[in-house]
């Protein structure tokens, strides 16, 4: 029964009501999750459905090893990361995310179907999928397709495990991803701007890559709703888009799918979306990129990296393919 | 005394920009994208604030004739031409901060964008006609051109269309036509206010 109760004095709810279990990796760290509870107490209390047993996601602190997938550019301050948000679930503007996600996106109980041409189909929820592998912190470049990016110290472990875990099918050729659509939680689906569900794709190959990770957080802490708490891919070498935020299905399938982007305007996003400083957007060109809170205002743009700096690791999936076709 | 004070208005975002270059406001995770967008959007209302002027006179006008009042000027036609050359200033700083910003003052990737991409075209020719009404907005510039710079100025409802569409294209790609429809929304009914206009001289 997760009714809420009113925290009475300087002591909180029992963690237990608020917190999934799977993030105790460390009890120390106990204490900074409980700090975060205020927080639940404005979330469950905006929230019409506060009576039944689903928590909002409150970043908490999270384990993880260091890897040698690690940038050395500095990251970006994490209030850039927290406020700056494409998550049009919630809204199209930047600041929509942030300001409607959080009190809305309830994320435990979380259940992660994992289905279509696989040995073992399997519904995981955020407990199993850390048991998949031991979560790494991987500090990743994001490029946005509008021209920004980001380096972002990452938690999450490699989407191969999980991949490996169902057993794909040899006729299994495109792994294709699916965000929670939920009226009730998020403003933003109202709009016709997409269609919902938001899905993404990747070919096989793509997904099993040991840079595409699943992430579960960022900066030490479980993620924030506005980043696409509580699990959520990350593909580096591609624009943001590809990397689908609150992942509730993961399906694998013989035929190239259309994503949401593609849907909408196939001729400005295509189905590969790779980071490329020669191939323009539609509107604008790809040859730069803003780096958020890099300097003061008048600081240059950077030149944009081919797969975003990641070329030696993934150049070899696209060799042969005409990038500007293929774009 | 109005006319003062519509100066003031329309200094404002100028003087929130000094407070910015000097890190006094914050203008979040992406302060330069804020500054090209609130340049734009803020010559954009000026713009159809200076188109409107004639036509809120006019109901002005109607609605002073309809309460049996003697009709008086609402008395905005005076700052008309200083709300248009702040409009134009605000879009220059547009063109620039977009030159500054987006493009690292590299000149020619501006003209590379004005041929290549139509949001740039559009947004430009509207600069450029606006330039020449601000450049004929004064009494030498009256006289000279006679008859003809009544017809030069009324290039202003071809230069909110331009400027509206400019909008519609930049916000094409996220489908978020709210605003642009507001504007044009006022566009549209001003123009229509005008249309009806009688043949004699209102306001």
């Amino acid at each position: 029964m997760g009714s809420f109760k009113a925290p009475t004095g300087p002591s909180a709810p029992k963690a237990s009501e608020i917190t999934p279990e799977a993030f105790f990796s460390n009890r120390r760290r106990l204490t900074g999750a409980l700090l975060s509870t205020p927080g639940i107490a404005l979330g469950l209390a905006a929230c019409p459905t506060g009576a039944s047993a689903a928590s909002l996601a409150v970043p908490r602190p999270l384990d993880a090893q260091p890897s040698s997938w690690k940038v050395m550019d500095k990251p970006t301050e994490e209030h850039h990361f927290l406020s700056y948000n494409n998550f049009y679930e919630f809204g199209t503007d930047k600041a929509d995310p942030a300001a409607k996600a959080p009190s809305r996106l309830l994320v435990d109980p979380w259940k992660l179907r994992v289905e279509g041409l696989v040995a073992k189909p399997q519904t995981f929820d955020m407990q199993d999928l850390l048991k998949l592998a031991k979560l790494e912190e991987r500090v990743y470049r994001l490029r946005c397709v509008e021209g920004w990016s980001m380096v972002v110290p990452w938690l999450g472990l490699s989407l191969s495990a999980l991949i490996k875990r169902v057993q794909p099918l040899g006729s299994a050729k495109y792994v294709q991803f699916a965000s929670l659509a939920d009226e009730k939680q998020m403003p933003g689906l109202r709009s016709d701007v997409l269609q919902w569900p938001y899905q993404e794709a990747l070919r096989l190959d793509e997904a099993l890559h040991e840079l595409t990770l699943l992430a579960v957080g960022a900066y030490g802490k479980t993620l924030a709703a506005q980043n696409g708490a509580p699990v959520r891919l990350v593909v580096p070498w591609k624009y943001g888009f590809k990397s689908a935020k609150s992942i509730v299905s993961i399906k694998f399938i013989e035929r190239q799918p259309e994503t949401s982007w593609q849907k909408a305007a196939a001729h400005e996003y295509g189905f590969y979306s790779n980071v490329n400083p020669e191939v323009p957007h539609r509107r604008w060109s790809q040859a730069t990129e803003r780096r958020i809170g890099e300097g003061g205002l008048f600081a240059s743009r950077r030149p944009t990296l081919m797969f975003n700096g990641y070329a030696d690791q993934v150049a070899s999936l696209y060799t042969g393919m005409d990038l500007r076709r293929f774009y | 005394m109005l006319f003062s004070s519509l100066q003031a208005w329309a200094a404002l975002p100028l003087m929130l920009g000094g407070l910015v270059v000097f890190g006094v406001v914050d203008l979040g995770a992406n302060p330069q994208e804020s500054i090209i967008r609130g340049l734009g959007q803020t010559s954009l209302v000026l713009l159809l604030f200076a188109y409107a002027i004639s036509p809120i006179e006019r109901l002005w006008h109607l609605f002073a004739e309809q309460s049996g009042r003697k009709p008086k000027p609402f008395g905005l036609v005076p700052a008309r031409r200083s709300v248009g050359l702040w409009a134009l200033g605000y879009a220059i700083l547009h063109l620039l901060a977009y030159w500054l910003f987006e493009h690292d003052r590299d000149t020619w990737k501006v003209v590379v964008d004005f041929f290549r991409r139509p949001f740039v075209t559009v947004g430009t020719v509207a600069l450029l006609l606006m330039l020449s009404l601000g450049l004929t907005s004064n009494r030498f510039s009256m006289t000279r051109l006679g008859p003809n710079w009544k017809q030069l100025h009324r290039l202003i409802g071809l230069i909110v269309a331009l400027s509206i569409l400019h909008y519609v294209l930049h916000k094409a790609g996220k489908n978020d036509f709210i605003e642009p429809a507001a504007f044009g929304l006022v566009a549209l009914t001003a123009w229509f206010i005008k249309l009806k206009r009688p043949t004699r001289a209102a306001g």
